[in-house]
């Protein structure tokens, strides 16, 4: 009995180990392919996630197409849009749901907000899904950035404007109605205008003595002419008119009241509408508009007297002669000074009591609509903002002039990597024992070593075989090292590689020919050298310029693609194409830009400038391009400026009792080349209409493009 | 009876003795056997769930890095490289998430940098933000959304999402390669749609057979330049 119990002990923990094995060997496997599987969900929901995204990608590009699509029936499309449910469906994509979150307007551009969610492998276990927010910023046709019709404000100025003894003078060819544009108040004595059809003022204008040839004068509060003889056949106010000695007009048209003086007029219109405390207030002033017409010794002496008051009417305080109508919902005083002009007698349209005389028959006023506004624009113009498509960046760091390049055609001067200083520029350094000067080298020394100095980018009397300093700086005096004062002082066979350069600082060009735009973050002064000038590199073009006296050109410029002295490779890419081709661009249009914001306040339309720098240029003799200054735009009493190219000042420094005073004399000459746009073409950088082309009424199909996108 | 009982006892006992020591011998080599696969099988298992778990981490976080990125430029009126995306180097201390001093990159495009820091407004017209992702020694990391100006870049992002350990049997930290595109031939979210000015591609190797891992996104907020 003792030898049995032995025998089945050993059996039985045989099987127990067995067992034991076996257990441990399943568990084992099994915790394997758990884990196994594990991985392999994680991968294919990786993977899944991955078609997830790809889905709502196309989606989003189907959803463009579509919106683009219908941007072509604008009107329909955005009295439409509200009305849409918000749910999208998108045809033949299963899984793919999408849904209209926000649209910001219906005012071209607006902005549409989809979120897309698109799901992969569904009813699995890998299943996964993928929200995108795509936002589509959609351009009605016509309104879009590609599309623009000339502008023609050839002076577009921000700002109160002063003209006394300057004189303005536009030569054109094409004979466009060319007009002169001040958001402020303009006031012009014994100035000589003449070229420009239209004067448009968003404050008042006042224009006493001088010559002008203005077809249109239009302001929204007050214009007062005297003294002029020529004709002006329609002055446009939104307050009042005031018009004495002598001046010949064909139609007046004011919101309020007409005061005449020794006047010629065709046609009379005064609304009369008060313009206080008046529900259908026509009549209306900015706050810093001045009112000429209203009594005021400082103003005309034949008008001081005048005690108008709003919503008067006409009135006439010394003769005035009248062809065809006076018109007013108001009253006529001086009736008895209002003479025929000519052999038929005029009609009286009053509102008030008229009786008929052997001048005129009394009758019903024949009022049409009240006068526009012009409509003023804000604009923010800010270097900066083109910096990256200069040729050159001129800076001045630790003592030593740095020089960035980019688009330079010599694969030996690569474009300058971000965060670098860029290269030295050696002034008055050595070469061979000889004085070398405008190398940009890679080293700090001044002597001119060919391995780490690709290029020379400045020559002064090259011609003479003798190579002097261009550009110089300084940081004493009224400049500093933030804002230092750069000098050129070049000569009129190269001055400085061609192409766009841009100056951090103030900018005097004293001497030289210069084929460059010049944009400077600080001021820019055009001295009054008249062997000087700087040609726009597209009005120079491919091969250069030679003088045509009969066009205004009395300077020969160095070609952009063609100029010795300089080396091939600092051609600028940007308008050296292939096979001798020249290739224009909006930039290269500009002569000189200047002024820059260092803070802002505010994002995207609503973005404004609270630190404005520098931004005048003031210019003494001749600048082929155009010229955009952020501040203002001066030309000084001695000085004969002639400028091949529209003109804008921005007034963006100080705009409280900002003064633009011209007093040279300027000629502007407006005819384009074959590769020169005298407006400046497209639009520079900027949230303004700038002074560039107009945008908005062009033949575009419209567009619906990606604006922004994000995963949810 | 008692012989024919008495036969089978030397025939019990001689297979029982043998048979005993053969079966412990026989045993013990299959014991032996099972127990080297079964750690044979135990190891492999654990190595390739190890390398599987590891490359499907590192995909993970590529994945995440990319949906983050996608943030860059959102909301902006106008987004800019190198304004409102920035690659650079910098040194980040992963307990209080200082970054200071991110050194600009370097060189011209493609740049292969450790830190990449973006801004965007989620509000579109609110206040800007800015995040990144950094990759180092110390791990891969998003640095999570801070408030910050409409330029500069902040020198702290307090909150930090670890996306990937640096610990990865040796292997190199992940790469951040930033890349601009012209408008002659920009770059497209996942070859579908928009335009985009940069795109950035994140480098690593895969665990087990260290062949290379590369992820690029295209940034459709950054037009092209």
């Amino acid at each position: 009995m003792k030898g049995n119990p032995h025998r089945k002990q050993r059996g039985i923990a045989t099987l127990l180990t067995l067992i034991l094995i076996g257990l441990a060997l399943t568990v084992a496997v099994m915790s394997a392919t758990r884990q196994l599987r594990s991985q392999q969900e994680q991968s294919i929901t990786l993977h899944s996630q991955t078609i997830a995204q790809a889905r709502a990608w196309t989606a989003a590009e189907v959803l463009r197409e579509y919106l683009e699509q219908q941007v072509g029936g604008w009107d329909a499309f955005t009295a439409a849009l509200p009305t849409l449910p918000a749910d999208i469906t998108i045809d033949g994509f299963d899984g793919v749901s999408a849904r209209l979150m926000a649209v910001t307007g219906s005012a071209s551009p607006f902005d549409v907000t989809v979120q897309i969610t698109a799901q992969a492998v569904e009813d699995t276990r890998a299943s996964s899904s993928s929200t995108l927010e795509v936002v589509y910023r959609l351009t009605e046709p016509g309104g879009g950035e590609t599309v623009q019709e000339p502008s023609l404000r050839v002076i577009d100025y921000r700002g109160d404007l002063e003209i006394e003894s300057g004189t303005i003078n536009i030569i054109s060819l094409s004979h466009q109605p060319y007009q002169f544009y001040v958001d402020g108040n303009v006031s012009m004595s014994s100035a000589k205008i003449s070229g420009i059809d239209n004067l448009l003022s968003t404050g008042s204008v006042k224009f006493t003595g001088g010559e002008g040839d203005f077809k249109k004068i239009h302001a929204n509060c007050d214009v007062l002419v005297s003294n002029i003889t020529v004709t002006i056949d329609h002055i446009l106010a939104g307050r009042n008119i005031c018009m004495a000695d002598t001046v010949t007009t064909k139609t007046i048209e004011a919101n309020d009241s007409v005061t005449l003086a020794s006047v010629y007029a065709d046609n009379i219109y005064a609304h009369a509408t008060l313009y206080e405390d008046s529900e259908d207030r026509y009549a209306s002033c900015l706050s810093d508009s001045k009112k000429y017409c209203t009594p005021d010794p400082d103003e005309h002496t034949s008008l001081r007297a005048s005690s108008l008051s709003e919503g008067f009417g006409v009135k006439a305080e010394w003769t005035t002669y009248v062809r065809e109508s006076i018109n007013t919902k108001g009253q006529i005083g001086g009736a008895e000074r209002t003479k025929k002009r000519g052999n038929e007698k005029f009609k009286m349209g009053v509102s008030g009591s008229c009786s008929s005389s052997g001048e005129y028959d009394c009758g019903v006023p024949s009022m049409g609509d009240p006068v526009d506004r012009v409509e003023n624009r804000f604009e923010v113009f800010d270097v900066n903002d083109i910096r990256s498509s200069a040729n050159y960046i001129f800076s001045y760091v630790k003592g030593r002039i740095r020089v960035k390049v980019r688009g330079l055609k010599g694969e030996k001067i690569p474009d300058t990597p971000q965060g670098d200083d860029g290269y030295y520029l050696v002034e008055n350094g050595s070469l061979d024992g000889a004085l070398a000067n405008g190398w940009l080298c890679a080293t700090e020394s001044t002597t001119v070593n060919l391995a780490s100095c690709p290029a020379k980018i400045t020559w002064r009397n090259a011609n003479n075989g003798w190579d002097g300093p261009v550009i110089s700086v300084s940081t004493s005096g009224s400049c500093s090292k933030d804002r230092p004062c750069w000098d050129l002082r070049g000569d009129a066979g190269a001055s400085i590689a061609p192409g766009i350069a841009f100056f951090v600082g103030d900018l005097d060009v004293t001497w030289g020919i210069y084929t460059n735009t010049f944009i400077a973050t600080g001021d820019i002064t055009v001295s009054n050298d008249k062997s000087s000038a700087v040609f726009a590199p597209n009005f120079a073009g491919y091969a250069g310029m030679s003088t045509v006296p009969s066009r205004g050109i009395d300077h020969a410029a160095l070609g952009v693609c063609t100029s010795n002295p300089y080396d091939d490779a600092v051609r600028p890419t940007d308008f050296c194409g292939a096979n001798n081709t020249y290739k224009s661009t909006a930039l290269g249009n500009y002569a000189l830009l200047a002024g820059s914001c260092n803070r802002y306040s505010g994002e995207g339309e609503n973005r404004v400038c609270i630190e404005y720098v520098g931004g005048d240029i003031e210019v003494k003799t001749a600048v082929y391009g155009t010229i955009k200054a952020g501040n203002v735009f001066q030309t000084t009493g001695d000085g004969t400026s002639v400028v091949h190219g529209y003109i804008s000042a921005v007034g963006q420094r100080g705009n409280t009792g900002l003064i633009h005073d011209l007093k040279g004399s300027t000629t502007i000459y407006l005819d384009p080349t074959d590769t020169y746009d005298p407006s400046g073409g497209l639009i520079v950088p900027g949230n303004g209409n700038g002074n560039g082309n107009e945008t908005g009424t062009g033949s575009g199909s419209g567009s619906a493009v990606l604006r922004w996108s994000r995963y949810l | 009876m008692q012989n024919a009982i008495d036969t089978s006892h030397p025939h019990q006992r001689g297979i029982s003795l043998i048979s005993l020591l053969i079966g412990m011998l026989l045993a013990t080599l299959a014991l032996l056997a099972m127990l080297m696969l079964f750690r044979t099988v135990v190891h492999n298992s654990a190595e390739a769930g190890r390398d599987s778990r590891q490359n499907g981490d590192r995909s993970l976080a590529l994945l995440m890095a990319h949906q983050h990125l996608h943030d860059a430029g959102y909301g902006l009126p106008a987004p800019t490289f190198a304004t409102d995306l920035q690659p650079c180097n910098a040194t980040l201390d992963p307990d209080t998430g200082a970054l200071p001093d991110c050194t600009t990159a370097a060189g011209a495009s493609p740049w292969t940098v450790n830190t990449l820091l973006w801004r965007f407004d989620s509000n579109r017209g609110g206040t800007p933000e800015c995040a990144g992702l950094h990759s180092s020694g110390q791990g891969f990391y998003y640095l999570m959304p801070v408030s910050c100006e409409t330029s500069g870049w902040p020198n702290s992002f307090p909150k930090l999402q670890w996306l990937l350990s640096a610990d990865i049997d040796g292997q190199a930290p992940l790469t951040l390669t930033v890349e601009t595109f012209t408008t002659a031939a920009p770059c497209q979210a996942l070859g579908a749609a928009g335009s985009g000015g940069v795109s950035v591609t994140l480098g690593g190797q895969h665990t087990g057979s260290g062949t290379a891992l590369e992820s690029s996104t295209c940034l459709v907020n950054f037009p092209p330049q």
